[in-house]
């Protein structure tokens, strides 16, 4: 069934998309080896912290510089990002541990012991809840980030003559709009994938049991994780977009290529000091 | 928490002006101060439950032993640890009292718990830890109050013991979500106060189809009206009653149905599914209501990623049709056609990484068990990639239905005119 539906996908991409429809499929598969690569590091002992954050840069290295091309808006796009996962770490981290979030719960009762499987595996499954949280998230963050910075450009380059504030106030607008779309696309992924978990609480629990409950607590917080860090990427690429696109458009206007390069040079060593 | 906000007004500074900024700053301490009230009242909400429950303040961990798991290739070292642990009951009869408790746990963590100091815990089968058995068992059951706290009083010092039944954990759920919430007001203002309002809305109507599913009815006969209902809502919230909310209703309303029909058949043609693996599933379970309640999934699973793209080709038609005066539809599917590859590929990506994430620890988990790469990929994380790829599917499907209904509406306008 898998393999049907990933050949329905793909045909589909082909028939609908162009050039850039392969580069998706093509860079999709890149994330999911990635994935696939982060887990066989973590079944390997390595770190998963560690291994988890990799995986992550390299994700979005992938989505933004090789499917949108490496261009400002990409560049904003991933400094926002960036900025967002650190900001974001120490949330996932305080939500986690104080939570107890680590491992399976008794709902889960297809893996247990008594189905033979064994528990003695030696990898924290702390380290291993935070990466699914900062993973969950990331896709979120880049999608809502390239939309953002996009839009921004898009409109600065509709509008050359824009003030700095102004542009900013259309772009807020703008961004308003992208982030409640994407909280609402997020919602109904993880409704869909806790369907069952719900079902099983309307016949079974009471209210103070799920609300302390840790499937109910873990799931929530995931939730609800990718949801702040949607809303911290909007004004992070919101403000950085706005800076950093109009000041390298006042550039190109005033000078030559030189001028530009030296632009980018100086974007950059801004990029590196702000996190 | 703090840290992040306190950067924002520093950004902020050449771009707003000074009184935009002092708003900014006032919502922001507000925001802090909030978060701050719900924290405090919820971890101190003690009197609100029956159960007891315990603060921990003081953990000794001894180590026990080392356990050993194999794959089939290699073996794993568990070491195991004896927690003794020291709390302060908050509430019931025993409030103010010291209870020692003990637990077990795994380096890792896989089924059992470590306690740390801090943790606030629900404890059951308290008792004296005298060493008449019988008179500790009946102080344990509530009736037997009036005489059980006699019996604490008189012999004051003695320790209690009981064990941990799980963690206080609801003010954690309360503090994030005044956090998201927050930041829905924050960022969002009016809009962010929508999409609240929109996602209660929506929790609403899905607890009264879960309950009505509870009752006995079709989940796929409630899903259905269902996401009809979500959809409408959601469009009409976002951009108000006008032609473009109507389009995109229209062409959502199209591509998820092909999507779940997709899927269907897929499912209906396909080897029979093994829902044994399928994530809290009540067991035991029904085979076809097991494949409703997966094609319900896939279809709640794809809505939103649909109704973006959807939005935002429906837009792009709308713009193209105001801006271009005599406009063919080679020009329009064109520029559908640019739009288009660029939402795919990021909202693939998120797909993927939302559905796939939460596999990560069971992946792990296998692996160590020795089971091979494929048979995970085909049973014990089936349902999880399957919901990836349909959500996928429903993405790509979005263009072109999109385009095709706002190109035959806008067209027919315009030809009208």
């Amino acid at each position: 069934m898998l393999i049907a539906l990933t050949a329905i996908l793909f045909i589909l991409i082909f028939i609908v998309c162009g050039d850039k429809g392969t580069k998706s499929i093509i860079s999709t598969v890149m994330n999911a080896v990635l994935l696939l690569l982060a887990i066989f590091l973590i079944y390997k002992n390595f770190n998963p912290m560690l291994v988890t954050i990799a995986c992550c840069v390299m994700i979005s290295v992938v989505t933004l510089f090789y499917q949108n091309e490496v261009n400002i808006k990409s560049k904003v796009a991933f400094l926002s990002v960036l900025v967002v996962i650190i900001v974001v770490i120490p949330l996932i981290y305080f939500m986690a541990y104080g939570a107890n979030a680590a491992g399976f719960n008794p709902e889960e009762y297809e893996i247990t012991d008594s189905n033979g499987y064994t528990r003695n595996i030696d990898v924290s499954m702390l380290a291993l809840q935070i990466s699914i949280m900062l993973i969950a998230l990331m896709g979120t963050i880049i999608d809502t980030a390239v939309a953002i910075t996009s839009s921004i450009y898009e409109i600065r380059s509709n509008n050359k003559d824009l003030s700095l504030q102004a542009l900013m106030k259309s772009s807020f607008k703008v961004s308003k709009a992208v982030l409640s779309t994407s909280i609402h696309t997020i919602f109904y992924i993880y409704i869909a994938e806790y369907m069952t978990l719900l079902i099983q609480y309307m016949t079974d629990y009471s209210l103070s049991y799920i609300i302390n409950s840790q499937s109910f607590a873990r799931e929530l917080i995931s939730v609800s994780i990718s949801g702040i860090g949607c809303c911290l990427v909007v004004p992070v690429a919101t403000v950085a977009g706005a800076v950093l696109i109009s000041r390298q458009g006042q550039i190109r206007v005033k000078g030559g290529v030189k001028a530009k390069l030296k632009a980018g040079a100086t974007v950059k060593s801004k990029s590196k000091l702000r996190p | 928490m703090d840290s992040s906000l306190s950067t924002k007004p520093k950004l902020k500074e050449t771009i707003l002006d000074r009184a935009d900024r002092n708003k900014l700053i006032i919502k922001i301490l507000l925001f802090v101060v909030c978060v701050c009230v719900v924290g405090v009242f919820t971890v101190n909400d003690y009197f609100l439950y029956d159960k007891p429950i315990g603060k921990i303040t003081k953990v000794t961990n001894t180590y026990s032993e080392t356990k050993d798991g194999y794959d089939g290739t290699y073996s794993y070292n568990e070491k195991y640890y004896d927690q003794t642990i020291t709390a302060t009951i908050m509430n019931g009869k025993y409030k103010g009292k010291i209870v020692t408790l003990t637990n077990e746990y795994g380096k890792s963590e896989v089924y059992d718990t470590k306690y740390s100091k801090g943790d606030r815990v629900f404890i059951e089968q308290i008792k004296h830890a005298s060493k008449s058995g019988a008179g500790a068992a009946a102080a344990t059951t509530s009736k037997s109050g009036a005489g059980a706290a006699a019996a604490s009083t008189s012999k004051s010092g003695a320790a209690l013991t009981g064990n941990i039944s799980g963690t206080k954990r609801d003010w954690l759920v309360a503090i994030v979500l005044t956090i998201l919430f927050g930041l829905f007001l924050l960022v969002g203002g009016k809009k962010g106060a929508l999409t609240i309002l929109s996602l209660v809305l929506n929790m609403g109507a899905f607890y009264v189809v879960l309950l009505l599913y509870t009752k006995g009815i079709n989940i796929l006969a409630m899903t259905i009206p269902m996401t009809i209902f979500f959809t409408a809502m959601l469009l009409f919230f976002m951009h108000g009653r006008s032609e473009k909310t109507m389009l995109s209703f229209v062409a959502t309303i199209i591509t998820i149905l092909a999507t779940t029909a997709i899927a269907a058949i897929v499912i209906h043609f396909g080897e029979r599914i093994d829902y044994d693996f399928m994530d809290y599933l009540n067991q035991p379970y029904d085979q076809d209501d097991a494949n409703l309640i997966f094609i319900s999934e896939i279809l709640v699973g794809c809505l939103g990623a649909v109704m973006d793209v959807v939005v935002t080709m429906v837009m792009t038609v709308d713009q193209i049709t105001e801006t271009g005066m005599d406009v063919t539809r080679r020009n329009y599917i064109d520029s559908c056609r640019a739009v288009g590859d660029d939402l795919v590929g990021t909202m693939i990506n998120l797909m993927l990484f939302t559905n796939i994430a939460a596999c990560i620890p069971r992946f792990v988990l296998f692996m160590r068990n020795g089971i091979a790469f494929t048979t995970i990929l085909k049973y014990n994380v089936f349902f999880e990639v399957a919901r990836f790829l349909t959500g996928s599917i429903g993405v790509v499907l979005a263009i072109p239905v999109s385009a095709a209904v706002a190109i035959w509406y806008y067209r027919k306008k315009v030809a009208k005119c």
